[in-house]
């Protein structure tokens, strides 16, 4: 079945899916917005969860958030390479993207088992909880992002719906930028 | 009951469309276009109406006369009174008001009155009404399941009571 | 299982809404500005963008719920660290504007049909396009006037006390536009037509108790009793029930190829309304007298059961099942005319929009014969340089 006429219209002066996925991340905003608020009060409220948030690894976190940069920097590059029209280094650099969200979910997960095991589970107290729903909720927006960017990276190669590969990119610095917000707040503010 | 009243649109409609020919299935049960996608939930929407309609008359019926049968429903237990009450919130505002105001005729009305063939993503709509329908069983399905629909209002407080331990 | 169901319905409206917001956004005819937008689409689409930034809250909220229920976590659990008042923040930080993004719509629908059936142009459509969108932005503000009585600091109340009456100016403001609209009109009253008239009439009951409770003070007393429940059903009423059958007999023509039978339509408008009034005005005199909305049996409770309370609830019930039977009209009349009213004209109600232009039903794609281009706003009726019929559709070249 062919695309509607409408798809192909650009009353606003912004493609159709470029403007879809801003949408779709001001709502991924307000979710985030919604846990990161909750906790921020329940810790102005709780001095005490300074002290388990000291129990958090913040180099494995600095760690992690290097590794998420470091991927967005490719997903960049894909972009540029997309625009140049050049699919095959666009759709490695997707691959690269991929492999970057993969390193971070392993070192996550790594991380998760050390503290799961000393103790510290979702259940503990309130501030664990929150820890392992934010953390885990981003996470998952990871791992969304990395089946839709194999996809994209699929068709890319072939050099077909190239355009994809910048959709898939805002998706990716958004996810990345979450997890800007959380590595302070969960980490490092003690 | 809604499935039957798209089946008789089935009928009505094929006379007069000849230009492109789609299965039954491709055109009714999992459509693309918008207005059946609209007409989906409108159809659905106001199924759940008369369910959530039901439940009211259920409710008031104990309220008005306590202890008395309603016709058509029989005793009303404490539990289902609160159970009752929590889903007729529920359904009309979350499966009827929602998707019939906003979806349905969103769906409907956006396109034809911007001059537009169809919206713009017509498979995600078709995804969102998809898993529209899966809710909407699902919160059906709660009354059949052991310990019942939920009760505790629409709002879904939890329990508020005094602190004990301060942590 | 409430949880999943409302957590599912909400992805599934989050998907819609942005397939919504970037239709309108992107796809419009060649040739129609921003003020060329029929009202209803405005307001579908500004509802659409409030959903989308309030139900977030919600949806986190959801989901610490359920790790509450099934995997032990402590959300809300004041013995364990939680704080219950947190969920009543983020389920009303999305409540309340909620009610907003299913009252735009109705108020959208409303808009359309009053100016067609009127034969005006709408009296001021920036007015309710600027006041949808102060209402919107205003509808994020006014969440705590829920939890008066759940413990939040007064002074705080006094702000969410501010800021509820202060939305009802752009409401009001709305219904003045609508009045003034149909001021001076020559007014056929059509099925559709009633029914928007009777939204503006019943609103305005649901929207003047509002005041009321929004008042902290009044508010106090108020909770929970009868009184809120019967506002809440004047403002919800004429937006779920009556926006839809406004809608739905307006544009029956253009969704089936056929007219309704404006007879039974009638019958069934007034068998609806009349019971509707006279379920929940009661209501209102029983929670002014303290009869408390969560309360199961009565007879516990000598204080309210007099004599004349027992009249009154057992009044709204009757109407109740006057009014569900009434639907019976409704259906009947849908079915029948479905299969056997007569044809529709592509434009039976002489309506500038673009979808009359289309052939009733619209076939997939709406317009096989080439998509329409736009020249002028929507509501251009009874324009004094056109003087060959009191209707100029917006695709007509000039």
């Amino acid at each position: 079945m062919s695309r509607p006429i409408a798809t192909t219209r650009s009353a606003a002066g912004m493609p159709t899916p470029r403007l879809a996925v801003w949408w779709l991340i001001a709502s991924e905003i307000v979710i985030f917005g919604g846990v990161l608020g909750s906790y921020i009060m329940h810790r102005l409220a709780h001095g005490i969860w300074a002290d388990y948030a000291a129990n958090t690894n913040p180099w494995i976190g600095a760690f992690n958030t290097f590794v998420l940069l470091t991927s967005s920097l490719s997903a960049v590059l894909a972009h540029q390479a997309a625009e140049r029209g050049d699919g095959k280094r666009a759709a490695n650099l997707l691959y690269l993207t991929t492999l970057g969200g993969a390193v971070f979910l392993c070192v996550k997960a790594y991380e998760w088992t050390t503290e799961i095991s000393h103790g510290m589970t979702i259940t503990a107290n309130t501030f664990w909880s929150f820890y392992y729903t934010a953390a885990g909720i981003h996470a998952a927006h990871v791992i969304a992002g990395m089946i839709i960017m194999v996809i994209v990276a699929q068709t890319a190669k072939k050099n077909l719906e190239l355009h994809r590969v910048e959709i898939i990119g805002i998706y990716w610095h958004f996810v990345d930028l979450v997890w800007i917000f959380l590595f302070p707040l969960l980490y490092i503010a003690k | 009951m809604a499935e039957s009243i798209r089946v008789e649109h089935a009928a009505h409609h094929d006379d007069h469309h000849g230009h492109h020919e789609m299965s039954f299935t491709e055109k009714y049960v999992f459509p693309l276009d918008h207005k059946m996608i609209a007409m989906q939930y409108m159809f659905t929407g106001m199924f759940m109406a008369l369910i959530g309609g039901y439940f009211a008359y259920a409710f008031r019926w104990q309220i008005a006369f306590p202890g008395t049968e309603a016709p058509l429903w029989g005793q009303v237990s404490p539990a289902d009174y609160n159970s009752l009450v929590t889903n007729h919130g529920s359904i009309m505002i979350f499966w009827v008001a929602m998707p019939v105001l906003i979806a349905a005729f969103g769906n409907y009305l956006i396109p034809l009155m911007i001059g537009a063939d169809d919206m713009v993503f017509p498979k995600l709509n078709r995804l969102s009404y998809q898993i529209f329908l899966l809710s909407a069983i699902i919160i059906l399905a709660s009354f059949f399941v052991e310990g019942g629909a939920f009760g505790g209002a629409w709002t879904a407080y939890p329990r508020s009571r005094p602190r004990r331990s301060t942590a | 299982m409430w949880i999943t169901a409302v957590a599912l319905e909400f992805v599934a409206f989050l998907l819609g809404g942005i397939n919504f917001i970037t239709t309108a956004m992107n796809s419009r005819a060649p040739g129609m500005k921003m003020w060329d937008i029929p009202m209803v689409v405005w307001m579908i689409v500004i509802a659409s963008i409030l959903f989308m930034l309030s139900v977030g809250p919600l949806l986190a909220g959801g989901i610490m719920m359920l790790f509450d229920q099934n995997l032990g976590t402590a959300f809300f659990d004041p013995d364990r660290g939680g704080d219950p008042i947190l969920w009543q923040h983020l389920f009303w930080f999305f409540g309340h504007p909620e009610v907003y993004v299913v009252l735009l719509p109705a108020v959208g629908i409303v808009a359309e049909i009053i100016t067609v059936f009127a034969r005006k142009k709408l009296f001021g459509y920036k007015t309710v396009l600027y006041t949808a969108i102060g209402t919107g932005v205003l509808s994020f503000t006014v969440w705590a006037h829920h939890q008066f009585i759940a413990g939040i600091d007064p002074r705080m109340a006094n702000v969410f006390t501010v800021t509820t009456l202060l939305i009802s100016v752009p409401i009001a403001e709305m219904m003045f536009v609508y009045i003034a609209t149909l001021y001076g009109g020559s007014i056929t009253l059509t099925t559709p037509m009633l029914w928007a008239l009777s939204f503006i009439f019943e609103f305005l009951i649901g929207g003047i108790t509002g005041i009321f409770l929004g008042a902290s003070g009044n508010d106090i007393y108020m909770h929970d009793t009868y009184f809120v429940l019967a506002h809440f059903h004047y403002t919800f009423y004429p937006i779920a029930i009556i926006g839809t059958y406004a809608g739905f007999t307006y544009w029956f023509p253009k969704m089936f190829g056929r007219m309704m039978n404006d007879k039974l339509g009638k019958l069934h408008f007034w068998l609806t309304i009349i019971p509707f009034n006279t379920i929940f005005l009661p209501l209102f005199v029983l929670g002014a007298a303290g009869h408390h909305r969560r309360i199961f049996d009565y007879r516990n409770f000598p204080e309210l059961s007099y004599p004349w309370m027992w009249d009154l609830q057992a009044l709204a019930t009757y109407s109740l099942i006057v009014m569900l039977l009434a639907q019976v009209i409704f259906f009947y009349n849908v079915i029948t005319s479905w299969m056997s009213g007569p044809v529709a004209p592509k434009n039976p109600w002489n309506a500038n929009t673009l979808e009359w232009t289309a052939t009733s039903p619209p076939p997939h794609g709406n317009w096989p014969e080439g998509l329409p281009t736009v020249y002028r706003g929507p509501y251009e009726y009874s324009h004094p340089d056109r003087k060959s019929s009191d209707y100029w559709p917006q695709n007509e070249p000039a």
